[in-house]
Order: structure tokens, then C-alpha cells, then sequence
């Protein structure tokens, strides 16, 4: 992918969700897919800023929750770069947060749908 | 004594009314000389440039123009308020640049009637020299009294133009319309009451202390000194005390100032 | 430091304007000045300017009196609808002239935006069209060097790529030089994620101050069945609602109670700056 369809397919900010929290998240799904490998560098705070209209120091914001969460690291007078194991660490919490915001999902909405366990079993078979 | 930002805001006016003093005689030059002599060339007869040059004067000239030029400064406080200008270096400024031009224009004034010839001598055709350049008994002294008066006379007639030019900003287009009708109508109204009275045996008291208060003004308080050796020390301190007035009187005026959407 | 608002009063004649207007603006951030026409916000940037004078109040920058003192001034620079270059002067005549009077500017970048706006600079002034005027006065705010740029409605008849260069080219400004910039504008949609902290205007006061963020936390709107709705929203500062139907939706200002119980029925999401602003500064009467 070039960097343009980077931008194209995941920098998308119009949720009513703060905006920190979206360069964040949209940053970390980069990172998940592929897009930034790890040891790759990020788009600067200023690109991010400058093509987007996002005040800096909230591309700030968002870029240092991911350093917190060891995803990625600063290099002094360099830049941001995607760090070693990101991948795995967003793979690993994915992975917890599965069972929670997903697969309980499904069983609600499959209750709701009167689809019992064993049709939605099938159902998951059929889709794999 | 200046700071960076008066001086530049200074050279910026007086250049802004040097470049539009030039461009009004450039055009007084095509109107008046380069129209004519055209217009003589095509019903060939011969354009008096003498009598053209005798008849101008220059210093006389210019002392209206800048005073006119003067009245028109919103112009350049609007410019100058957008660039981070203080009202109070506007006010300084606009003061400096006009002693200037004022001052230059009254040398060009008394150098075209040295150098050009064909002129009236200097001492006859100044109107201080007619009237107070005997005063003194030293011929120099007189001359360099004429001087300081023309210089300080222009200066403050200058200032006159740019108090009352910011008296009328303060004013919206319409006001200042009907301010103009007001006061030329007061005028016409005051000058035939002073014609009047000055005919009517009844009102011949109030005409006679106008008339003597001219006279005081214009150094003849006892009215048996000739033509040419009148006391100028009146006059001056009259222009002084006006330019004072005009000084500080612009200074609360232009404090005043808003910006208007015209 | 920075440039503080006293008290800021204004009345013209019998209609009082500005009524006790106090604010900051603290070095190197992008403060919004919202509100709806009329609500005071060019009167308060005129005052602020010293182009024209408040009834009561005072304007300080880094501690000095602004209104005389071209020190103060000179850090100042306000774009503005109001049109005070002469109309007659060639664009170039008016950079140089700023040059002159701010004691610098920054020709390279000047000719670097107007080629990227197509803005040919030996045009007159008063030739240009609204949207070009808009865009010569973005130039020179940009270019200046004064620390406070205040930009009075700058997306005055530019069109939506102007706008988007515009955005671009202040984000990276802001980004090298890290001045101050002060929007007044009407395009909250548009300028919300560019700002750090906004000022809601309303009726001459001060209604809402603070970071963009903590605002927009503070923002929600509530929707379900009617019933539900109210019932949660109970004792809540509401400021809005809207309805479609059987689904009701309370918009709230201030936060809500995290200790009720959300009923299932009931949904909470925030809102966007816009839409808070709407509900903020909508009339009694208006939808």
C-alpha cells in the first residue's frame, strides 16, 4: 500500500469519539493490518496535523498513549517509529478483548434473533 | 528621541505626501502648461511662458496644497491601524512628516524665486516682506524673520489641515455634509451681518472693535505704522499659540478615532 | 502573560454589546471565538485591536496596556471582514508597506502561498473579488511576524479547496512557529478538530471557555423512548431536544451522572462541537 492509500483507508476522523482517541486507534489498526511494519516510521505529529486540520497537541495526545502502550517509540530528532513486538502486543489485546466486546455481542444478538447455540455454532462453521 | 517605529512610520507619511503632492503637480504642470502650449502650437500662438512663470508662485502654491493635502489622513491611519500602528505615533508621525513637506515645500518656494528669472524679487513678492519687512533696522534680520515666519506659517496651516481633517473622520459621510453646509452657511450669514453693521450707524460700534481687533492681529494695534514696517511680534505669537492648539488638538482628536465601515 | 480581557464592556448608543467580557490567551495555542452574528465576537477583536474602544475594561499584553503602545501592537495582527487596505495600492505595495511598519516579513513564504492560492500579487487591491481578498489577508497574517494572529471569519468566500489549503498551510505555520492564532468563524464543523481551546459567545458573555476536549466530555446526547429518555435526564442541564417519532433525544450540557443507571432502551453518545454549539446558542423558539 502507498502512503496515500494509507491515509485513504484509515485516517477517517468524523466520529463523536474525542480525536486523540482516534489517531490513536486508526494508528494501531495501521500497525495491526500491516500498513506500518514494525521498525517502519509513523507519520509525524506535523504531517498528521497538516494533512488531517487536527490541532498538533492533540495528535500529541493520541501519539503518546501509544508510546505508553509500548507501540511505538520516539527517536530523538528522527521520528516515530512503529516498535519491535507492537504487532504481537495488539494481537495479544485483541485477543482479551475478543471474548468481551465481540463474541458476547454475538450471543446477545443471536438470543435476540432466537438462534440457539448449536444453529450458531453452524453458523460460525459455515463462516470460517 | 525617535524609536525605529516612529522614523519609519514617518518616512512612510511624508513619502505618502510627497509622491501625492508630486503626482497633483504633475497634473497642475499638464493643465496649465503642457495643455496650453499644445493648444498654441495648433492656432500658432506663441505660449507666454514668461509671464507663466512670473505669475506663479510657487512657495504660495505649494502652502495651499499641503494644507489640503493635509485634511485627507484617514486613509493612511486606516493602513497604518491594520499594521500594528499606535494612534499616538500616527498622531507624531503624521506631525513630523509634515513639517517636512511643509518646510521643503516653502525652500523650493524661495529657491524657484531666486533661480528662476523673470520672477518678482523675493522681498516683493512675499507678503511678510510687504508688510513687516521694514520692522526691523537690519535688513538681514528682517529676511531671516520672513523666513521663520513663512517656515512656522506654513507649518501651522498644515496643522490646521490635519486637526480639522480628523475633527471631520470623526464624523459619518452624512454628518459631515451637513457639518459643511453649517458652517458655509453660518459664514455667509456672519460676513453680511459684518458688511451690515459695518454700513448701519447703529451697529458701527461692534464693527469698529472687530476691525481694531484685526488690526491688533495683524500688528498694527495703533494703526499709524506705514505699509511694510508693521510689528510682527503679534502675528507670531498668534500662529504660535494656533499651531499649539492645532498640535495637541489633533493629538485628542486622533485618540478619538474609530474605524468605520465606509 | 499573553493577552489578557478585563471586564470588556460596549455599548453603542442603547445597544450593550459586550457586557463584562474576561478571557486569555496564553502563547502558542489555536483558540476558537464562536458565536452567532451579532453576539459581540468582531466588536471584541476590534477592541481587542485597539481599532475601536471599550465603555469599560482593558486589554493587555504580557502585562502592558495595548491600545498605545506599538510594542504591544506589533504583536498583534487582525484579519478581518472589514477591508482597511486601500483599494487603489498594488499587492506588493501593501507587503512592502507591512514590512516596513511590522519591521519584517516572510517574502519566500508570501510568494510560496500565493502561487499555491493563484494569487497574482500585482494586482490592486480593490480588483479583487471577496474570496481573493480573504485569501491576500491569510497571506500576510501568515507571513507577519506579530505572535497573535487573530482571524476575523477567514474562510470569508473562499471555496472548499482554498479552504482546505488554508487549513493546511495554518496547521503547518502553527506547526513551525507555534504563534498564537485566535478563528473567529462560522464553519465549526470544519475549524472544531484544528482547535485547542474555544470561547462560546453569547449575547455579549462569555457562555462556554475552556479546552475543546474537556468541553465536548461534558457534551451528550441522550436518545430512546421518550419516557426513558426524561427520566434519565432528570435534574441534568438540558439544552436541546429533538424528536423523530417515538424516539426522543435530550441534549445535555455539564456532564452526566455516572451513578444512574443506564437503561438499555437508552442511548449516550457525545456530541461534536458543532452541535453543542447549536443547542448552546439556539434561540427560545428555534430548531
Amino acid at each position: 500500500m502507498t502512503d496515500d492509500e494509507v491515509k485513504r483507508v484509515y485516517f477517517n476522523f468524523n466520529s463523536a469519539e474525542p480525536i486523540y482517541l482516534q489517531v490513536a486507534q486508526q494508528i494501531e489498526e495501521a500497525i495491526f493490518t500491516g500498513s506500518y511494519h514494525e521498525g517502519a516510521q509513523v507519520p509525524s505529529t506535523t504531517e498528521i496535523s497538516r494533512d488531517f486540520h487536527i490541532n498538533p497537541a492533540t495528535v500529541l495526545k493520541g501519539m503518546n498513549r501509544l508510546v505508553e502502550a509500548g507501540l511505538i517509540v520516539k527517536k530523538r530528532g528522527i521520528g516515530m517509529f512503529v516498535a519491535e513486538g507492537a504487532h504481537a502486543v495488539i494481537v495479544d489485546r485483541r485477543r482479551k478483548a475478543f471474548y468481551q466486546d465481540k463474541v458476547i455481542q454475538l450471543i446477545k444478538e443471536a438470543k435476540g434473533l432466537q438462534i440457539s447455540e448449536g444453529e450458531l455454532v453452524d453458523l460460525i462453521k459455515r463462516g470460517f | 528621541m525617535l524609536t525605529a517605529k516612529e522614523r519609519s512610520v514617518t518616512i512612510y507619511l511624508f513619502k505618502r505626501a510627497l509622491v501625492q503632492l508630486l503626482y497633483i503637480i504633475f497634473w497642475m504642470i499638464v493643465g496649465f502648461v503642457l495643455v496650453p502650449a499644445a493648444i498654441s502650437l495648433i492656432n500658432s500662438n506663441p505660449l507666454d511662458l514668461k509671464g507663466l512663470l512670473r505669475n506663479t508662485h510657487v512657495g504660495q502654491m505649494l502652502f495651499f496644497l499641503i494644507s489640503l493635502l493635509a485634511l485627507f489622513g484617514y486613509r493612511d491611519f486606516k493602513l497604518l491601524n491594520q499594521n500594528g500602528i499606535s494612534r499616538k505615533t500616527y498622531w507624531k508621525a503624521r506631525l513630523l512628516a509634515y513639517f517636512g513637506i511643509s518646510t521643503l515645500g516653502q525652500i523650493v518656494g524661495i529657491l524657484f524665486t531666486l533661480l528662476v528669472p523673470f520672477q518678482d524679487s523675493w522681498n516683493r513678492s512675499s507678503i511678510y516682506m510687504e508688510m513687516y519687512g521694514k520692522f526691523f533696522a537690519n535688513p538681514l534680520l528682517n529676511i531671516l524673520a520672513a523666513l521663520a515666519f513663512i517656515i512656522l506659517a506654513a507649518y501651522v496651516v498644515a496643522l490646521g489641515g490635519i486637526f480639522v481633517g480628523s475633527i471631520f473622520t470623526l464624523f459619518t459621510r452624512k454628518q459631515r455634509v451637513l457639518i459643511f453646509v453649517a458652517l458655509a452657511t453660518l459664514n455667509v450669514v456672519g460676513v453680511s451681518f459684518i458688511a451690515s453693521s459695518a454700513s448701519q450707524d447703529s451697529f458701527t460700534g461692534l464693527a469698529r472693535s472687530i476691525l481694531k481687533l484685526i488690526y491688533f492681529l495683524v500688528g498694527d494695534a495703533s494703526r499709524n505704522a506705514t505699509l511694510g514696517s508693521f510689528d510682527p511680534t503679534v502675528p507670531f505669537i498668534v500662529i504660535l499659540l494656533a499651531g499649539i492648539v492645532f498640535c495637541y488638538g489633533s493629538r485628542i482628536v486622533i485618540a478619538h478615532f474609530k474605524l468605520k465601515s465606509e | 502573560m499573553g493577552i489578557e480581557v478585563k471586564n470588556i464592556k460596549k455599548r453603542f448608543g442603547k445597544h450593550e454589546v459586550l457586557r463584562g467580557i474576561n478571557l486569555e490567551f496564553v502563547p502558542g495555542k489555536i483558540y476558537g471565538l464562536l458565536g452567532r452574528n451579532g453576539a459581540g465576537k468582531s466588536t471584541l477583536l476590534n477592541i481587542i485591536a485597539a481599532r475601536i474602544f471599550p465603555t469599560a475594561g482593558t486589554v493587555t499584553l504580557d502585562g502592558k496596556t495595548v491600545c498605545d503602545d506599538d510594542s504591544a501592537l506589533e504583536q498583534i495582527y487582525l484579519m478581518s471582514e472589514r477591508n482597511l487596505y486601500p483599494e487603489g495600492e498594488r499587492l506588493k505595495k501593501l507587503l512592502k508597506t507591512t514590512e516596513l511598519l511590522y519591521g519584517s516579513f516572510d517574502y519566500t513564504y508570501a510568494n510560496k502561498l500565493a502561487a499555491e492560492f493563484s494569487l497574482d500579487l500585482n494586482q490592486k487591491f480593490g480588483k479583487l473579488s471577496t474570496g481573493y481578498r480573504s485569501i491576500f489577508k491569510l497571506i500576510v497574517a501568515l507571513c507577519v511576524p506579530a505572535r497573535y494572529v487573530f482571524l476575523d471569519e477567514p474562510d470569508l468566500g473562499l471555496d472548499a479547496n482554498h479552504r482546505e489549503l488554508f487549513y493546511r498551510e495554518l496547521m503547518e505555520n502553527y506547526a513551525q512557529t507555534h504563534r498564537t492564532f485566535i478563528v473567529s468563524t462560522h464553519l465549526i464543523g470544519e475549524f472544531a478538530n484544528l482547535l485547542e481551546r474555544v470561547f462560546i459567545i453569547k449575547n455579549g458573555q462569555i457562555l462556554v471557555a475552556g479546552e475543546v476536549e474537556d468541553v465536548l466530555a461534558k457534551a451528550y446526547l441522550i436518545a430512546g423512548p421518550k419516557e426513558d429518555v426524561c427520566k434519565y435526564s432528570a435534574g441534568l442541564n438540558v439544552i436541546g431536544h429533538e424528536s423523530l417519532g417515538n424516539i426522543y433525544g435530550n441534549y445535555v450540557f455539564g456532564g452526566v451522572d455516572d451513578e444512574r443507571h443506564l437503561p438499555d432502551t437508552v442511548s449516550l453518545e457525545h456530541l461534536d462541537l458543532q452541535k453543542l454549539f447549536i443547542n448552546l446558542t439556539n434561540e427560545k423558539g428555534e430548531k
